[in-house]
């Protein structure tokens, strides 16, 4: 025991020491949750594309597309009538507004005109944005016309002129633009505290196990280059070699979370002291785990590019059924398929602790299933071990 | 003509070294196909043909002018509603509608205050609410939008009321006292309020018309998420041989190569080839399976989805050379691949379309040659984008192609040492 625990150390020595390693196993963590969180973590906003035909070209016409414009996260993009069927044809776009020709020329004159929605079906949500927007803006275009023509007609007969209306409306709306008798507020609830708690811990599991698995190579390489085989000509045995590589295997693991969850604990305040603890458990457990399914891939796999490509397949399948980066419908198929994956287990049981305040006894079924994935992977790999290429 | 035929061979030998690996053909070949059938299932079903629900609450007392609001616009009968327009639901309790979205039951809500009406008679103003998931970003701007709108048309009628008796009183028309005005008021409101202009014609100026040109029709998730995956996979698997080109500088077989008559262009450019090849086999096997299995589809130009997708090969095969000039050890290289790799796809759009992204995410994300690839893929078989329009991320592609080649021909050696 004592030797495989040597083992385990100098490997802990080396992984600390090896700067690629370090960068790899503790920067890539970092840079991808640093990327998710910039791509989904902020204040998220609406964006999405006004597809519009102008046949009209006048005053108005620009006012409206420059006022389309003018609304944040909203795109503009002009197409030609032709362009327009074809898309709407091939379903390429859901909704087209069409400025008719004439527009312009209607309303100075002071008659009413009409945009056009051509769509297909209700169209998808964001197109029934997109459809609220270009309303609000008609809308806004309108209050002016509204406000003058509903004016003029209450006072028609009675010998105000035009020009006098004109005045006193613009007032008014300028004095409404400025102080409207009606505002909108708005409060926001949920947000990336727990974007922090849903993406966290499986970027943490998905590169632990990413670096675990692919340590699997350097045992397959240690055995092609004949190191492990010159090793038990110290009065190391076969088994002790297993053990101090499955320890090793653990405390790469364990030292390697223990760093992200530090700086975790450091940057966003997501733990207590008790549940800072809880969660190394659960590493501990879950490193035992990965460790062990990485000696099974080092002991199955011939040569190291075939360990690392089975490492590399192994974790981003069990990493993408561990719902690392969406949520899994619990009533779906995907949901029973992702109990397959050991990341399932281990970023249920950090949501619980993280997330719902739970303790270690709430997670006691997905920390038995990890502790049973480790003995299975440790019968299964100590079976198919082998210290030489074709050897025992 | 020697040495082309030195590349060839090359190139060949690589070829049949990789197919003979019965366990790099697998993952070559299927491991991205199973990626692809995940995520097709994940995203199948996305986009609904379904109206949205908006939910309005007021806290205010029957009498007030709230429920008169919500009451004319709350949807009483979904088949009165024109395509695309929303329905309007009439919430009665704020505290239960503020937890639904609390639960992640409700996506949000508009809420009327209980002064309302008493802050629009006194002029001294009124606040909507709008309470609403963080997340929920359409239902979000939805209910910002028909909250504004609502306050919009309130601010247009006090315009209204409010510079037709500002005029009435100035020109003598009605006595400066509250009765007339409050008549006055009145006939204004009821014109407003009868839907009809005062001249007995619609009141907005700029109407709506609908037009349904056919029914939605789902977009085929496979347009995104094979293009995203062929990105991803065709510049890992050419990364990947980096370790393969080191391993041999390291072996010292570059440089017995040398000792035939073979000159060191050939050596770069048969192991540019050989990637090359590969490259191409791969795309072919993406769209040949795209095409019959996912029912992809190539848009107005297949022709510019090809040749992009041949640039993204090239690209590919060199960074695979730069990448073998640049890193000391093998090991070294399948590390630097495998990083490069994992990062540039999710930032350069393989994982998610880019154009969900903020866009600021999306400018940083063209460093990347993946986010050029993935862009030009999106406008073509997403949005009916013709040959010109991908001219810009063919461009790009050459460029990265040039840049890394340039420096793998200034950086190569055949010994490691």
């Amino acid at each position: 025991m004592k030797r495989a625990l040597y083992i385990a150390l100098n490997e802990v020595r080396l992984y600390l020491r090896d700067k690629g390693d370090l960068s790899f196993s503790l920067l890539l963590p970092i840079v991808t949750f640093a990327l998710i969180y910039a791509a989904f973590g902020g204040p998220m906003t609406f964006e999405g594309t006004a597809y519009v035909v102008d046949e009209d070209k006048g005053y108005y016409a620009s006012v409206f597309l420059e006022k389309l414009d003018g609304i944040e996260g909203l795109d503009v993009e002009l197409l030609t009538p032709a362009e327009a069927d074809t898309k709407l044809e091939r379903s390429d776009v859901l909704l087209v507004t069409y400025i008719p020709e004439g527009f312009s020329r209607a309303l100075t004159s002071g008659d009413r005109t009409q945009l056009s929605f051509r769509q297909r079906g209700n169209t998808a949500q964001w197109d029934q944005v997109v459809a609220s927007m270009v309303r609000g803006v008609a809308e806004d275009i309108n209050q002016e016309f509204q406000v003058r023509g509903q004016v003029s007609a209450s006072l028609l007969g009675q010998g105000v002129s035009q020009e006098h209306i004109d005045v006193a409306v613009q007032e008014f709306l300028e004095q409404e633009r400025e102080d409207p008798v009606v505002s909108v507020r708005e409060e926001t609830l949920g947000g990336s505290p727990d974007f922090v708690n849903q993406y966290l811990p499986g970027i943490v599991t998905m590169y632990v196990l990413f670096a675990i698995t692919l340590s699997a190579r350097v045992i397959v390489e240690e055995r092609r280059k004949g190191t492990l085989e010159r090793l038990l000509t110290t009065r190391l045995s076969v088994g002790q070699l297993f053990l101090g590589k499955f320890f090793a295997s653990i405390s790469r693991g364990f030292v390697q979370t223990l760093i992200l969850l530090v700086l975790s604990y450091i940057v966003f305040q997501i733990f207590t002291p008790l549940s800072f603890i809880e969660c190394l458990v659960i590493t501990l457990i879950f490193a035992a785990a990965a460790g062990a399914l990485g000696l099974v891939i080092a002991s199955i796999a011939r040569g190291e590019e075939g360990a690392t490509w089975i490492a590399v397949v192994f974790s981003v399948i069990t990493f993408m059924l561990g719902g690392t980066f969406f949520e899994i419908a619990k009533d779906s198929a995907f949901y029973t398929i992702s109990r397959l994956s050991i990341n399932t287990y281990a970023n249920d049981a950090f949501n619980t602790i993280i997330a719902k305040g739970g303790s270690l006894a709430d997670v006691g079924p997905e920390l038995g299933i990890l502790a049973g994935v480790m003995v299975v992977g440790l019968l299964v790999s100590r079976l198919f071990f082998r210290v030489m290429p074709g050897g025992k | 003509m020697k040495q082309l035929s030195y590349v060839w061979f090359i190139a060949l030998k690589d070829l049949s070294i990789f197919a003979k690996d019965r366990a790099a053909v697998f993952f070559f070949i299927v491991f991205p196909f199973m990626f692809v059938v995940i995520f097709y299932f994940l995203n199948v079903g996305a986009a609904e043909d379904k109206r949205m629900e908006l939910h309005v609450v007021t806290q205010e007392a029957e009498s007030g002018l709230s429920h008169q609001i919500i009451g004319a616009i709350e949807t009483v009968d979904e088949s009165q509603l024109r395509p695309g327009e929303p329905i309007i639901v009439w919430d009665k309790d704020y505290n239960e509608a503020y937890h639904a979205v609390e639960n992640g039951e409700l996506a949000g809500f508009i809420a009327f205050p209980a002064d309302f009406t008493e802050g629009i008679m006194t002029g001294s103003g009124a606040q909507l609410e709008v309470v609403v998931d963080a997340g929920a970003i359409n239902d979000r701007a939805a209910l910002n939008g028909f909250a504004g709108a609502i306050a919009s048309q309130l601010g247009t009628y006090r315009v209204i009321v409010n510079a037709s008796i500002a005029l009435l009183i100035e020109g003598g028309l009605i006595s400066v006292d509250m009765e007339s005005i409050t008549q006055a008021v009145q006939q204004i409101m009821a014109d407003i309020s009868s839907g009809q202009g005062v001249g007995g014609t619609e009141a907005s100026y700029i109407g709506i018309n609908i037009e349904k040109v056919g029914e939605m029709e789902e977009e085929n998730p496979a347009n995104y998420v094979i293009p995203g995956y062929l990105v991803m996979f065709v510049f890992f698997a050419a990364a990947v041989t980096a370790e393969t080109i080191v391993r041999e500088r390291q072996n010292n077989t570059l440089e017995r190569l040398l000792a035939t008559s073979v000159k060191k262009e050939s050596i770069l450019g048969g192991m540019f080839s050989g990637t090359l090849i590969r490259g191409l086999i791969q795309i072919l096997i993406f769209w040949v399976v795209g095409i019959l299995v996912f029912h992809i589809d190539l848009g107005l130009s297949p022709l510019a989805v090809i040749i992009l997708s041949i640039l993204m090969v090239i690209m590919s095969a060199a960074f695979a050379l730069m990448l073998a000039t640049l890193a000391k050890t093998q090991r070294g290289a399948g590390s630097l691949a495998v990083v490069t790799a994992l990062v540039l796809a999710p930032l350069g759009g393989c994982w998610w379309p880019l154009f969900i992204l903020p866009r600021w995410l999306q400018n940083v994300a063209k460093i990347s040659p993946h986010a050029w690839a993935t862009t030009g893929f999106n406008k073509l078989m997403l949005f009916g984008a013709d040959f010109g329009a991908v001219v810009p991320e063919m461009l790009a592609l050459i460029g990265f192609a040039v840049v890394f080649g340039l420096i793998a021909v200034w950086r190569f050696r055949t010994s490691a040492v």
